[in-house]
């Protein structure tokens, strides 16, 4: 952005400042820095198909463990000074398991459903819809031309868009802009808006012309690099954006509590010691009931919940000297607000006396099913 | 890692929906509501829960 200041025109404020895409939710992705992995704590994981992985990154491999994903697994790849300087500490690292010849109808990616209310404003599906531009950094032990799509709720509208990597294992900034969609119909509620999708590999059923609007699903264009295909190869991604209009602009760097908070609408997490919940009560010697107050509200209400080890929560009791390790844990009575959590544990309380619920340093809980 | 059996957990009073629960050989414990998607897709494949204690 440019500021004027002179006598005659006194502030004048040019270039940047009048771009559709300045001010507010620039970056229509979330957690585009790769910045929390609130399920897995930065471990590699094989995704099972449509598992998500880093928070609001969902993964699909149509056949069972052909890669694997992970938050950032060395800070010092080949070339990481590249993706520093750009502002990017962590990163989502994809890693081939075998060398598979995918079959037609199989694909391989790694995306993230955007909520339709964060992509209202764009009126794809209208005549005024706004053309948006994908940047991102890219890395690979291949090189030629990769592809992803940009797709629908309903998989019947998509645009696959090829980007080069000409050098292995070096950083690589890419930039797409995409003529909103006139046709099809793009969810503004709280379903999947669009689809924004890296490929690693897809079959001839789900591979189309590039950069040209389809009324089919197509996961990446014809001809473009498929990473399963060679074993241990790896697609390494970080800063992702999607923004309105029609140049890339700077990453939106938000606050870490903010972006946090962006991710925790679709996935209600605590981790650490501390604690967790209160106002609960002893159903019996060994069962109690406590309500878990999460820290946004979800997208919609859970429908389950995941705990590390039951043995990493306790709970607290008026009157017990010690906090009480669970041997058991569940969840019910899911809302966009709370869960209601069932802790057993072997003995020691007595059926209503009030109960709290702690979790010790290696706790982690995270509710499921608000994802899109 | 095998894939542990969903059980049925005892259905309360303020319970609309019951609950199942598994836990992994790693100690994770997991459980969701039996109208939850996952619960539903291994269903799906054929496979039954443990009953309720």
């Amino acid at each position: 952005m440019t500021m004027i200041i002179d006598g005659t025109s006194g502030t004048t404020l040019a270039a940047q400042f009048d771009s559709a895409a300045t001010f507010g939710f620039k970056n229509r992705i979330i957690n585009g820095a790769m910045v929390f992995d609130q399920r897995n704590q930065g471990a590699s994981v094989t995704p099972a198909n449509s598992a998500y992985t880093l928070d609001r990154w969902k993964c699909y491999q149509i056949t069972a463990s052909k890669f694997s994903v992970q938050q950032t697994p060395s800070a010092t790849e080949t070339g990481y000074t590249t993706r520093v300087a750009a502002g990017f500490n962590n990163y989502l690292a994809a890693t081939s398991l075998s060398a598979y010849s995918v079959s037609a109808s199989d694909y391989y990616t790694v995306q993230q459903p955007i909520e339709g209310s964060n992509i209202a404003d764009l009126a794809w599906g209208t005549a005024n819809a706004k053309t948006v531009t994908l940047s991102f950094l890219a890395y690979s032990s291949l090189t030629g031309t990769f592809g992803g799509s940009i797709f629908n709720s309903a998989g019947n509208r998509s645009y696959p868009f090829s980007y080069t990597i000409s050098s292995a294992n070096t950083w690589t900034q890419i930039s797409v802009t995409i003529a909103g969609d006139t046709s099809g119909t793009w969810l503004t509620n709280n379903g999947t808006g669009i689809q924004v999708c890296f490929g690693l590999g897809a079959g001839s059923t789900y591979t189309g012309t590039a950069n040209t609007w389809a009324g089919t699903l197509y996961i990446q264009p014809n001809s473009t690099v498929s990473v399963v295909g060679t074993n241990g190869a790896t697609f390494y991604i970080t800063g992702v954006q999607l923004e309105k209009g029609s140049t890339a602009t700077s990453f939106d760097y938000r606050d870490y509590g903010t972006e946090l908070f962006l991710c925790q609408r679709y996935l209600p997490a605590f981790s650490g010691a501390g604690q967790i919940g209160g106002g609960g009560n002893a159903v019996n010697g060994s069962t109690a009931y406590t309500t878990v107050t999460f820290p946004v509200i979800t997208r919609v209400a859970p429908s389950g919940m995941t705990v590390n080890s039951a043995g990493n929560f306790n709970i607290g009791c008026a009157g017990v000297t010690s906090d009480i390790a669970c041997t058991s844990v569940s969840a019910s009575n899911f809302s966009t607000s709370s869960a209601l959590v069932n802790s057993v544990i072997s003995s020691g309380i007595t059926g209503g006396q009030v109960i709290t619920m702690r979790g010790g340093a290696s706790a982690l809980m995270y509710f499921t099913g608000c994802e899109l | 890692m095998t894939t542990p059996v969903w059980k049925l957990l005892p259905q309360t009073p303020t319970q609309s929906v019951q609950v199942v629960w598994r836990e992994w050989p790693d100690g994770k414990q997991e459980s969701c509501l039996v109208t939850a998607e996952e619960y539903l897709a291994w269903l799906a494949e054929g496979n039954t829960p443990l009953p309720a204690e």
